[in-house]
């Protein structure tokens, strides 16, 4: 089934590229605050659980590419499962890459008008970030993964200054007790880990079919996710290193308290603003990924004849999106909490298991007819 | 008022340079969709741009899991 | 995969540059400024923060700077001082704060704040309602000082005129800094360190003291750092004891110095020991490490404090031979008795005010989790009777660029 509508090509370290960034994304501003308030300062035992329990979830979703190598999400949604139910499923999965983007615009959004520009309204953030974002799905899913790959040495650069300039501030003590409430509220933080930063990454299944395949992709896939993986290792890490677990929780952004916390012989200090850079590129390449999966997907399951000419309504539809998504901060973080990661879980893990099982019974009647 | 203006003329924008080029080659189909989407856009936007409050959306995503997050929750002995 | 050419390069070359220079220019617009834009002028940057209280509201004085007066290129006019002070009252901190603007030209900004002073009295009733705001806004950044202004009130402290520093809340972040490094009765606390300790569990957190030596009255006035002697300055004075937010008591010289030492805290002091005849000893030292180990022995808490030092002798008022290896154990033994004396004298200190200053039950807590789970209720009469263990450990490395005490070859 080549795809009449995607023409491009992406390198295999041009996925892993956006795999990293993907994973990072916006777990980077909000997941420490998660894991911490679940599980205070056992949370970095939470991330490596997490990302243990990722490890199927992502070979599922290599499962699916394999067995439709040329396919996109959509289609092989709408191959397995009819035109009527697969048209629904299909419509289903792009909405949800809808929301997720509306989310991230609004977190983006939310993080700047919080901690630096306190007065401006979020739309004029939302503006700002759907414009380039429009921008670039303008362009095509190629430029902006090479875009993706032209900003990665200096987010990479950057993250290590951080993390570098922060070894003095390091206090071990932070990280005890250990396990002292049990393996309960590791689980629980565990949790999250597998939602944002990998569960998250379904939204890939729209663009691997488009990935030129060789001999390391497979292997590569699973390691850029590791890697995004111990990014954020590192940083849950040192965020209760440094802060401590009740400052990690209690603080809605532990990250740039951490940035803020830089202070190399009284010169190179108040840099957090320069740090903040590397969060939104983050976002922005996860948000660009649920984008481009969302017209992608709607372009697909109506059949339609590209999806750049969707872009002009995308874009009203999350300046309004991101607006109403949630009436305030509360109400969002308490979904974030209690509710989203189990839409994730069914979309990134429930989903795909009835996708292979219907595969699977395909195959079995085609056998049984031969 | 000038949020409704600024809206209906990205609207109008969009319907001049996209939708009725569409329409003149007979993609219909894309036509529906765009529309609809242009359509809930501008609904959408005017919320936003005047700050008017509209229900979330996620509300209803509460609704549907709440009853598992509940159970979980409470099963385990997480903090909520 | 050739880049497609942008539409621009296929203008003629007449529409193209004005086209360029147009866009330039409207990509101008989006830089020149954003919503958040605050000019210098429009702001009173705020160096140190006091908060008092008065019968019904806090009471926030504020010293800010004054630019002009502190600027390298244009000397001082006299008579205007450096800093100014603004005060307001309100029962809201962030009220308080807006309120301000009544009397200051300038709203006041506060991400450069070098010190906060917490007045005595608010600090006896419990600071943690006011650490709220200063947690939850934006602008407020976690690297300044706290402080607790002994017998006297934050606004008091803010008003003297310091010799040596032009600004008052410099000068008072630069001595503290100092002087926890270098003679250790002091112990610098920022914003989430303190909140930590209140928050942790079988922690208690501390302030150092700062007090107002001599007279409140002159030290207003400019005439006092006009003096080569300024009749009045602002000296920091031992530690201010917390039990969670609440002040309780102070710790005096000896027993803060007994303070750090537990809490590992010490990078350099000065130690007297008295020698066998008349006369002292003062040793520097050098290097300091205490290691604090908790242990649960036949159901009752133990808590072993180590302490390993390097110390070179620094001054020798008697006839004491530096140059006899006996002399030196001697003095060894004598060194480690005093620290553990001053360490003691803290515990006992403490003790008498019923707070655990040290995180000894924390130490617990974070090493026999288990047992911290039963005994944390009762860890108020465990403080008390806790069996503390010291272990001081002490090296005389170097005697100074001298051999023997000079005074001790002077022939009658």
């Amino acid at each position: 089934m080549k795809n009449l509508l995607e023409k491009g090509r992406i390198s295999t370290r041009q996925l892993a590229i956006l795999i990293v960034f993907m994973t990072v994304g916006d777990s980077i501003l909000i997941l420490p605050s998660l894991t911490a308030e679940a599980a205070d300062q056992n949370a970095w035992l939470s991330v490596i659980l997490g990302g243990a329990l990722a490890m199927p979830v992502l070979w599922i979703w290599g499962a699916l590419a394999r067995f439709y190598p040329q396919a996109n999400l959509i289609e092989i949604v709408q191959s397995l499962l009819g035109k009527w139910l697969g048209g629904a499923v299909a419509l289903y999965y792009s909405v949800y890459f809808f929301f997720v983007a509306a989310g991230l615009i609004r977190e983006l959004g939310d993080f700047f008008t919080i901690q630096i520009l306190a007065q401006t309204p979020l739309r004029a953030i939302h503006l700002l970030l759907l414009f380039v974002l429009a921008w670039g799905l303008a362009k095509g899913l190629e430029p902006i993964v090479r875009t993706g790959e032209l900003f990665f040495p200096w987010f990479l650069l950057m993250l290590t200054a951080l993390i570098v300039c922060l070894t003095p501030n390091l206090r071990p003590v932070n990280l005890k007790p250990f396990l002292s409430e049990g393996i309960s509220p590791v689980l629980h933080g565990s949790l999250y880990v597998l939602v944002y930063p990998f569960a998250e990454l379904v939204a890939l299944l729209m663009v691997l079919p488009y990935v030129n395949r060789k001999a390391n992709t497979k292997r590569d896939y699973y390691l850029a996710a590791l890697f995004g993986g111990l990014i954020m290792l590192i940083i849950v890490l040192f965020s209760l290193l440094v802060l401590g677990p009740f400052l990690t929780s209690n603080q809605v952004y532990p990250t740039y308290a951490l940035a803020k916390k830089v202070n190399i012989g009284n010169f190179l200090q108040r840099v957090e603003a320069v740090v903040a850079i590397i969060w939104v590129l983050s976002t922005f390449f996860k948000t660009a990924i649920h984008s481009y999966a969302f017209l992608l997907g709607m372009a697909e399951t109506f059949k339609l004849q590209g999806y750049r000419r969707l872009i002009g309504p995308y874009v009203l539809l999350q300046f309004g999106m991101a607006y109403i998504i949630t009436p305030n901060f509360t109400f969002y973080t308490d979904v974030l909490y209690k509710y989203w990661p189990f839409w994730d879980l069914t979309n990134a893990l429930l989903l795909p298991l009835i996708l292979l099982a219907a595969h699977a019974a395909g195959r079995k009647r085609t056998a049984v007819k031969a | 008022m000038i949020g409704l203006t600024v809206i209906l003329l990205c609207v109008a924008a969009l319907i001049w340079k996209t939708l009725l080029p569409m329409l003149r080659r007979g993609e219909f189909r894309d036509g529906v969709v765009f529309s609809v989407m242009l359509a809930g856009g501008a609904f959408f936007s005017f919320f936003a741009a005047n700050l008017i409050p509209f229900p979330a959306p996620l509300h209803l995503l509460v609704a549907v899991y709440k009853p598992f997050s509940q159970w979980l929750f409470s099963a385990m002995g997480w903090k909520s | 995969m050739t880049i497609a050419k942008p539409p621009i390069a296929s203008l003629s070359c007449r529409i193209r540059k004005p086209l360029l220079l147009l866009l330039c220019a409207a990509l101008l617009l989006l830089l020149t400024g954003c919503w958040n834009r605050r000019e210098l002028d429009t702001l009173g940057i705020a160096l140190g923060f006091g908060i008092d209280k008065t019968e019904s509201a806090y009471r926030v004085s504020v010293q800010v700077v004054d630019p002009g007066q502190v600027s390298v290129s244009r000397p001082a006019s006299p008579g205007h001082p450096p800093t100014v002070l603004f005060h307001s009252e309100s029962p809201s901190l962030y009220e308080a704060l807006r309120k301000m603007t009544e009397v200051s030209p300038r709203k006041i900004y506060l991400s450069h704040i070098r010190v906060l002073i917490l007045g005595e009295e608010i600090a006896r009733e419990g600071v943690g309602k006011v650490l709220d705001m200063l947690s939850r806004d934006a602008e407020f950044r976690t690297d300044f000082y706290l402080f607790v202004a002994k017998h006297t009130t934050a606004e008091n402290v803010l008003k003297i005129f310091t010799p040596l520093s032009n600004i008052p809340a410099y000068k008072m972040y630069d001595a503290l800094l100092t002087s926890s490094r270098t003679w250790a009765p002091s112990a610098t606390v920022t914003l989430d360190q303190f909140m930590s300790r209140i928050v942790g569990p079988g922690l208690n957190p501390v302030l150092t003291a700062i007090e107002v030596a001599g007279d409140q009255k002159k030290g207003e006035l400019p005439s006092n750092v006009s003096r080569i002697s300024a009749s009045t300055m602002l000296r920091t004075k031992g530690l201010a004891i917390f039990d969670k937010d609440k002040l309780v008591g102070w710790f005096n010289e000896e027993e803060s110095i007994g303070y750090n030492y537990i809490m590992n805290q010490v990078k350099s002091t000065i130690t007297k020991v008295p020698c066998e005849s008349n006369g002292l000893i003062a040793l520097e030292n050098i290097h300091s490490v205490t290691r604090l180990k908790s242990r649960v022995r036949n159901g009752s808490p133990v808590i072993k404090v180590k302490l390993n030092s390097q110390v070179n002798i620094g001054e020798v008022q008697c006839d004491f031979k530096t140059t006899e290896p006996e002399n030196i154990r001697k003095l060894k033994h004598s060194l480690e008795q005093k620290r553990i004396e001053m360490m003691d004298s803290a515990v006992e200190k403490a003790r008498e005010l019923h707070v655990d200053a040290f995180g000894f039950g924390n130490a617990f807590y974070r090493n026999q989790p288990a047992y911290w789970r039963k005994a944390e209720k009762d860890w108020d009469a465990l403080f008390q009777s806790l069996r503390v263990d010291y272990d001081a450990n002490i090296q005389i490395l170097k005697v100074g660029t001298v051999f023997d005490p000079f005074h001790a070859s002077v022939k009658e």
